[in-house]
């Protein structure tokens, strides 16, 4: 499946939808064949995407207006990203941010798609935990170990619900 | 009439009956030539036979020809191996009357022994009396002296294969046979000693239940030992299974491997488990397919003491088999499944749901020539201890960290580093973590660091997923998951979580977390292909003996009424010595 995720600002999106001219900078939208699709440009239909899937081109504009609306939207594309590749179909899937601060969330769903984490300032995933549980089992055993572990959860579940 | 009083071996911890025999009713009943078995406590001046009763006990003396079960089910766990022994004792055209103070499900009625027994009449309208009309299945099969050794085989280093098959013709046996499935490697010593037949398969997958089954199709005798090819079997098997007796059921010898170089850290390693749900109420048994499988690995399983038993949850971990061949001919493998689908799991209790059982006999055991990790958590198994309490369980020398462990992998370091470098390639990580892989001591823990690093530096995108997960799975764990960690994984992969989320994931996978605990400062790669092999000596005669010590008074969920002496010949004889 090629994925693109591009940014284009809500002005650049009115001037597409009212000048033919503007087509030269949504380029995907010149294959007639593309099935467009629009996720937050009516709030109210946003939870029912009623995706045909049997075509082969897609696009889809995404309009977020602050990051709360982007976190929904965030997972309906995810949602229908997946669809894409469960179906097992060589798709062509463009999705346009449209927004002002259309870069960022470009950036962050590229690297969602990408499973890049280089952005990330720590490069920490979990190891010392790992490593520590591994003495810890070792050495201490099992019972102590997963009470500790346990103890851990408890304490964390306290300090989120606060 | 004779009485035979049963007792629940009191080590079990299991609850006394409340019931008392009513000795007059019964021999009121004028039952002639009968042997009456009762768990119930039974109020005589007479001096009456007694046994203790457990998972392992065979009942062989009982030479009455008529039987009454009396609330044997109600009564013990252990209701379906006396019914398996009793039946296959009894003569023909001789009865067996069978009394439940409940309502229980009439085990005679079920497909293994249905066509042998034929309901007669009810006494007293609780007293079932049928009649032997015909021979079970395996008696047929009768006698110990003809064996077939039949061993599923890969294409790989036959280096264990090697090892099995020359203990194989090592046993004293009177008549034996050895009957490879698959295509053997060309160092194989001695394909002049055994028969390979073909699998019939295309070579990419482990069919594993096909080939057990062509393997016993393929038997010309009646009893049949299926073994894996990493399975040492005791030099004593003869006389073992002699001494447990004929017409058994789906038996297995209890299994170890050995964590260490000299025989210090002995683990419970795939012999007997028991599975806490009843997998008939969850799916239908008889037609399991691998959509079942994601059902089946979320069941909770762990080791059975073998001295317990819990029917319809009990089975055979698939390493080893002890079978007669018309059995395993009438109830096959399911060859809907592969290896690692759970197939040990859905034949156990398939066939406790025909009304055959599966246990252990305790008189040998087997080791294992290597293990997977996924089979430990940290060191410990999950086990029904003697009590019936499910606790963590392992060698109390485990915790120490200087005593020198086998290889984890059968590949060397160098290939382990060419793996991960081509792992690390592919997925675009850069210049620099592939100049760390290539300078990387390969110490367990430099290793896993080394793997953080390549996880924290490649790129996936999200439709490759599953392609990106096997590599992971043959690239960097070198060994297959759990099915029920691979699904867990997949699902964090496939959902909303962000990146780093999905990375930690992986690094801390269970299975990589326990390979870290193999080894820290040592290598998890083998440096030559006999470093599994132990060498004797002082310290591997003194590992035995306190492996010995151990296992028969410390270690839960293991299961020796030897002496002490024979424990550690059990183990020495079974021992994997250098050459």
């Amino acid at each position: 499946m090629k994925l693109e995720i591009k940014g284009i600002t809500e002005e650049e999106y009115g001037l597409w939808c009212n000048s033919s001219e503007y087509n030269k900078e949504i380029d995907v939208i010149q294959s007639d064949k593309s099935i467009i699709t629009k996720l937050g440009f009516n709030l109210e239909e946003v939870k029912s995407f009623d995706l045909d899937l049997t075509h082969d081109s897609y696009i889809i504009f995404v309009k977020v207006h602050n990051d709360k609306t982007y976190d929904i939207y965030r997972e309906h594309l995810i949602t229908l990203i997946k669809m894409m590749i469960l179906t097992r179909k060589e798709y062509f899937t463009c999705i346009y941010i449209v927004s002002d601060k259309n870069q960022d969330y470009k950036n962050e769903l590229n690297n969602f798609f990408n499973l890049n984490t280089h952005y990330e300032k720590s490069q920490r995933y979990g190891e010392l935990v790992a490593i520590i549980k591994c003495f810890s089992m070792r050495f201490i055993g099992f019972t102590i170990t997963n009470l500790i572990i346990s103890m851990v959860n408890v304490v964390q579940l306290i300090i989120k619900k606060k | 009439m004779n009485i035979i009083h049963c007792k629940n071996d009191k080590n079990l911890s299991l609850k006394k009956t409340f019931r008392t025999l009513d000795n007059k009713y019964y021999e009121d009943l004028g039952l002639d030539n009968t042997t009456l078995i009762t768990f119930a406590k039974i109020n005589s001046s007479n001096k009456i036979k007694s046994i203790i009763i457990n998972g392992t006990k065979r009942l062989a003396n009982i030479t009455e020809e008529n039987i009454f079960l009396h609330n044997i089910q109600c009564d013990s766990p252990f209701f379906a191996q006396i019914l398996w022994d009793i039946t296959h004792r009894l003569k023909l055209d001789r009865y067996i009357y069978i009394e439940e103070d409940l309502k229980v499900e009439s085990f005679l009625q079920k497909e293994y022994y249905r066509n042998s027994f034929e309901l007669i009449e009810v006494i007293d309208s609780k007293i079932y009396k049928y009649k032997k009309i015909a021979p079970l299945l395996i008696e047929k099969d009768q006698g110990m002296n003809y064996w077939s050794f039949c061993l599923p085989v890969g294409s790989d280093d036959p280096i264990f294969l090697n090892r099995c098959v020359e203990r194989i013709l090592d046993l004293d046996i009177p008549h034996k046979e050895i009957i490879l499935c698959g295509k053997p490697h060309a160092d194989f010593e001695y394909f002049q000693y055994v028969e390979v037949i073909d699998d019939e398969g295309d070579g990419k997958s482990n069919h594993l239940t096909k080939k057990k089954n062509l393997l016993v199709k393929s038997a010309n005798y009646e009893n049949v030992c299926i073994l894996h090819d990493r399975v040492l079997l005791p030099l004593n098997f003869f006389s073992a299974v002699c001494e447990f007796g004929d017409h058994y059921p789906l038996t297995a010898f209890q299994s170890f491997y050995f964590q260490d170089r000299h025989n210090f850290l002995p683990r419970k390693y795939s012999d007997f488990n028991t599975i806490a749900q009843d997998l008939t109420q969850e799916i239908d048994i008889n037609s399991v397919d691998k959509k079942d499988t994601k059902l089946i690995s979320k069941l909770f399983y762990c080791y059975q003491h073998p001295a317990r038993s819990s029917f319809g949850h009990d089975y055979l971990t698939g390493s080893l088999y002890l079978t007669k061949k018309s059995l395993w001919l009438k109830y096959p493998q399911n060859e809907n499944l592969f290896w690692n689908d759970y197939e040990d799991i859905e034949y156990g209790i398939r066939m406790s749901s025909y009304g055959i059982p599966s246990r252990i006999n305790p008189h040998a055991i087997t080791q294992s020539m290597n293990s997977r990790s996924v089979i430990h958590y940290y060191g410990y198994v999950a086990t029904n201890n003697l009590k019936g309490r499910i606790t963590m369980s392992r060698c109390v020398l485990e915790r120490l960290p200087f005593i020198k462990r086998k290889p984890l992998f059968r590949i060397s370091k160098e290939e382990a580093r060419q793996r991960i470098y081509t792992f690390a390639r592919k997925y675009g990580a850069s210049k620099q973590t592939l100049l760390l892989v290539s300078c990387s001591s390969m110490t367990g823990l430099s290793r896993f660091l080394i793997i953080k690093k390549v996880i924290g530096d490649i790129t996936v995108k999200l439709d490759k997923i599953e392609s990106f997960m096997k590599d992971f799975s043959f690239y960097i764990l070198c060994e297959s998951m759990a099915p029920n960690e691979y699904d867990d994984i997949i699902r964090t992969m496939f959902s909303s979580a962000s990146p780093k989320v999905k990375k930690k994931t992986l690094v801390m996978s269970f299975i990589l977390n326990n390979q870290l605990f193999h080894s820290f400062t040592s290598s998890p790669f083998y440096k030559q292909n006999d470093d599994w092999f132990i060498e004797r000596g002082f310290w591997s005669w003194l590992g035995n003996v306190i492996s010995a010590i151990n296992l028969k008074y410390f270690i839960p969920g293991v299961y020796f009424p030897q002496s002490l002496k024979k424990v550690y010949h059990c183990l020495k004889d079974t021992t994997l010595w250098k050459t």
